[in-house]
């Protein structure tokens, strides 16, 4: 984790941020140092930092996820069924494909360009023969509290494990174990992850587990169900959102805020997906007035991978992004 | 100072016993990784990328081991959950690497069932008596790895072998009352969880490790303030750890102190419990659900069996007989008492023993449980040996108890026997024989002379005897077993003895003018011609000199009149 700078952009105490904590995986695929790289997008972070440094196309991604899907023997969380790869239709139609706009994805803060992308692309859609509908997903607020909640829990429960015993970084601290814990996580940390950690701890307490991690996983479902229902009961294909609020935000006004205000920020139209565990992908759509790559957002059903990357996969082609463009200035 | 509680004040206490039990299963790998699970190996040499905490792995749960886990859950009645959760509980400790244990707190593998049980300590109850305790819950969880602190170096070392061993957790409800009941029902933990083949049982292994909730209170008072008492290596440990706890906490209330909620180890060196000092604080484990685990889920209903949901019903098929039931068929079938029966299938290998013989033969059953409780047992203890470690065949034992049984040999040769074949398990039994002369004396007249002679050797015994004393008895039977090195049937020599002391006639007769009189007379009255010479006593009397009374003794034979002689 860590700030990432973009490169040849600005003056020097004027660089972007290229997002958020996978933001390693995607600068090296767009400086060339590997080909493809993957990062773990639990808040949007994958998403949004595509955006910021614009790289890849959904070929890419399509390949990317036919190498990695499907049933994985040690982890038991994937599903232990046949993965079939999917095919991406050149020929693929947007005639009666049903496309929703949730409502509650508009809200104060967002940039009148994003609005304006996000508004354009709609029409595109409509032109193309898609069904466009406006949905209303009521529940869209709560999930950056929720997931607030539930990633500090986690991180205070997955950094458990950095005592440098094993690996990782082992101070000199000689007076007790304890003291050699505090110490050595104390300096291997920085201030983000400690507070998280803190904040963590706080909710699982056991006086508070009931207050604040079920809540949270109540309010989760509800997140859920609010897709369940755009999908099931409106038949709903994909939903239509923008990424952001805003185009990559500067260094001096990323760090004006507080961490948790930036990610609330931020992470506002991306984090629902997480919460219901559904598929999403953010595609480059045109310039801001600073030159900053704009992105929309696609949202399908669970499993339904091949619809989404087909739609992507035609809206990039209407639009034509100039990638070229990125390589230029380096 | 130790003080002394009178039984009269003890009474007026009840004590509370809830244990809880942590098994370790016999699968070939760990619960969550696939390194080796073995005891005893080279530090740290079992121990996989995810055991060792290594960013990036993931857990993968082992069948064999919910497998075993519910055929224990099976065997104590409980009633399997269809599904369960695993759960993360936070603490900081060097031998944890992830700084969590996964387990079940929430929504564990089993809940409700009861584990019967008889208790019966040899010495300290008269007769077996019927318990049982409920079990709250049985739980799937990660061991942690071993912490070893080296004071004076100051240094701790971690080995992380044990860590991720697959563990079940059992926690039973407060409903025992002292450490005898404790260690009985440890007793039958260990042979059912052996029998199932999900445990090796072994408390000094590890294997198996006991903790015990331990509170006293007066009768119609609510509970009182418990301690939790870990590190009990042994099942007698188990009864000397609680009965200890309950003095302890009785000593400090009766003075009017207060009894601390902490936990305490047991030393079993010193025979008391300490208070630990790590444990001082109340610890908040943070529980939270384990993400990288699905729920688990098992097949209640039918007998199908799939890679990821074990069926229930086809495991529950598979239940080998439980100790329960054997004890309950030994005393049906064979008639065998309760004590007996209870001593026998305590101890597998007495027990295998027994039933490999009693097939054969028409061996009397109660006589070969016997033998091998009593004498096997002891002639094992003698020699130092295991009861596992006995190397004697079914055939040995049978033969022996044959030749028992014929009257060949009697118990002390029998014995002999034994101590020879444990060193010497190849030699042939009639050659042991032989070579010791172990044979029995069974001729009828032989035995008669060893009874004569011991009853002229010992004139005082013989007297004490007709007195009244019968106690004496056994004081000539022993020194005729000695005198003739056990060789005689003891059966047969009792009686023998007991008829002719039957016979014998106690006379005290005076001696005048070298001729001996009759003064006193049991029975028939002789006129002795020969004498020998006893204690001298005054005696005033009718014939006014001092006269040597001399007590002698005969044996009279009603078909032969002159085979009587003073000795």
């Amino acid at each position: 984790m860590g700030l990432l700078k973009s490169l040849g952009w600005e003056s020097e105490h004027d660089w972007r941020i290229s997002g958020g904590s996978s933001g390693g995986s995607a600068v090296s695929v767009t400086v060339g140092s590997s080909v493809a790289a993957i990062g773990s997008d639990t808040g949007g972070s994958t998403r949004i930092l595509q955006l910021c440094v614009g790289c890849g196309n959904v070929d890419d991604a399509t390949e990317i996820l036919n190498a990695i899907a499907g049933p994985d023997d040690l982890d038991s969380t994937t599903i232990k069924k046949q993965f079939n790869k999917i095919k991406l239709n050149e020929d693929f139609s947007l005639k009666n494909v049903k496309v929703g706009i949730p409502k509650e994805y508009y809200c104060d803060g967002m940039s009148e360009e994003i609005v304006t992308t996000w508004k354009y692309i709609a029409n595109l859609l409509e032109s193309e023969g898609a069904l466009v509908k406006s949905v209303s997903m009521p529940f869209t607020s709560m999930s950056i509290a929720v997931y607030s909640i539930l990633n500090q829990c986690e991180v205070a429960s997955n950094m458990a494990r950095y005592d440098g015993l094993e690996y990782g970084l082992r101070t000199d601290e000689n007076y007790s174990t304890e003291e050699l814990y505090a110490s050595s996580r104390s300096q291997g940390f920085n201030n983000v992850v400690r507070w998280r950690i803190f904040a963590g701890n706080y909710f699982l307490l056991s006086r508070n587990y009931d207050k604040y991690f079920m809540k949270a996983l109540k309010l989760r479902r509800l997140i859920a169900d609010d897709f369940k229902k755009v999908f099931n009961e409106d038949e709903i294909d994909v939903l239509l959102t923008p990424t952001t609020l805003s185009d990559a935000p500067k260094y001096k006004d990323f760090v004006s805020k507080h961490n948790r205000d930036q990610c609330a920020f931020q992470d506002y139209c991306t984090q629902p997906a997480n919460m219901a565990g559904i598929p999403a992908i953010s595609i480059p759509i045109c310039l801001s007035k600073d030159n900053l790559p704009i992105s929309l957002q696609l949202m399908a059903p669970s499993l339904a991978e091949e619809m989404l990357l087909n739609v992507a996969k035609k809206i990039e082609s209407v639009i034509k992004f100039p990638r070229d463009m990125l390589i230029e200035n380096e | 100072m130790k003080r002394h509680c009178s039984a009269q004040s003890r009474e007026k206490w009840r004590s509370v016993v809830g244990l809880e039990v942590h098994a370790q299963l016999n699968s070939e790998s760990k619960l969550f990784s696939g390194s080796p699970n073995r005891f005893g190996g080279l530090v740290n040499n079992y121990v996989s990328l995810f055991d060792a905490a290594i960013p990036g792995t993931l857990p993968v749960l082992n069948r064999r081991c919910v497998e075993l886990g519910i055929l224990t859950a099976l065997a104590l009645s409980c009633k399997i959950n269809e599904v369960s959760m695993f759960d993360r509980k936070h603490y900081f400790y060097a031998d944890l690497p992830a700084g969590y244990q996964i387990t079940q707190q929430r929504a564990p593998l089993a809940n409700d069932g009861i584990i019967n049980f008889q208790v019966f300590t040899p010495g300290i109850h008269k007769k077996p008596y019927k318990r049982s305790s409920k079990i709250k819950q049985i739980q799937l969880e990660q061991d942690s790895g071993k912490s070893l602190h080296d004071s004076e170096l100051k240094q701790s070392l971690v080995d992380l072998n044990r860590a991720g061993v697959p563990l079940i957790e059992l926690v039973f409800e407060p409903d025992l009352e002292d450490g005898e009941e404790a260690a009985a029902l440890v007793k039958e933990l260990v042979l059912i969880v052996q029998r199932l083949g999900v445990c090796s049982g072994r408390m000094e292994e590890g294997a198996l490790r006991v903790d015990a909730n331990v509170s006293i209170h007066r009768p119609g008072e609510p509970l009182g303030t418990r301690t939790e008492i870990k590190n009990i290596g042994s099942v007698r440990g188990v009864a000397g750890a609680i009965r200890h706890e309950i003095e302890r906490q009785h000593d400090i209330l009766k003075c009017g102190g207060c009894i601390v909620n902490e936990t305490r180890a047991w030393d079993a060196v010193a025979r008391r419990t300490v208070a630990m000092r790590d444990k001082e604080q109340v610890q908040d484990y943070r529980y939270m659900p384990e993400p990288n685990l699905p729920p688990l889920r098992v097949n209640l209903m039918t007998e199908k069996d799939m890679p990821d949901v074990i069926s229930v019903p086809r495991l529950h098929g598979t239940l080998p007989e439980l100790p329960e039931q054997t004890r309950q068929k030994l005393m049906q079938k064979y008639e065998l008492r309760p004590d007996s029966v209870i001593q026998l299938v305590s101890e597998p290998t007495l027990l295998k023993y027994f039933n490999n013989i009693i097939l054969v033969n028409y061996r009397n059953p109660n006589k070969l449980v016997n033998f091998l409780l009593n004498e096997l047992v002891t002639a094992l203890n003698k020699n130092k040996i295991d009861i596992e470690d006995c190397a004697l065949k079914d055939s040995q034992i049978g033969e022996i108890v044959d030749m028992l049984a014929k009257k060949k040999i009697d118990l002390e040769g029998a014995g002999q026997l034994l101590d020879v074949l444990l060193l010497k398990p190849d030699v042939e039994l009639t050659d042991i024989i032989k070579e010791q002369h172990l044979s029995l004396v069974i001729d009828e007249e032989e035995i008669t002379r060893k009874c004569i002679e011991v009853i002229r050797n010992n004139p005082k015994l013989v007297k004490q005897y007709k007195d009244g004393k019968i106690k004496v008895f056994k004081a000539l039977l022993g020194i005729l077993a000695k005198d003739t090195q056990h060789r005689l049937d003891m059966s047969v020599v009792s009686k023998k003895l007991e008829d002719l002391l039957k016979r014998v006639l106690v006379q005290t007769l005076y001696e005048k003018r070298n001729r001996l009189h009759l003064v006193a007379r049991r029975g028939e009255a002789r006129k002795w011609r020969t004498c020998a010479v006893g204690t001298h006593v005054c005696r005033p009397g009718a014939f006014g000199e001092a006269i040597k009374v001399v007590q002698l003794y005969s044996i009279a034979d009603p078909t032969n009149p002159s085979s009587g002689g003073l000795f």
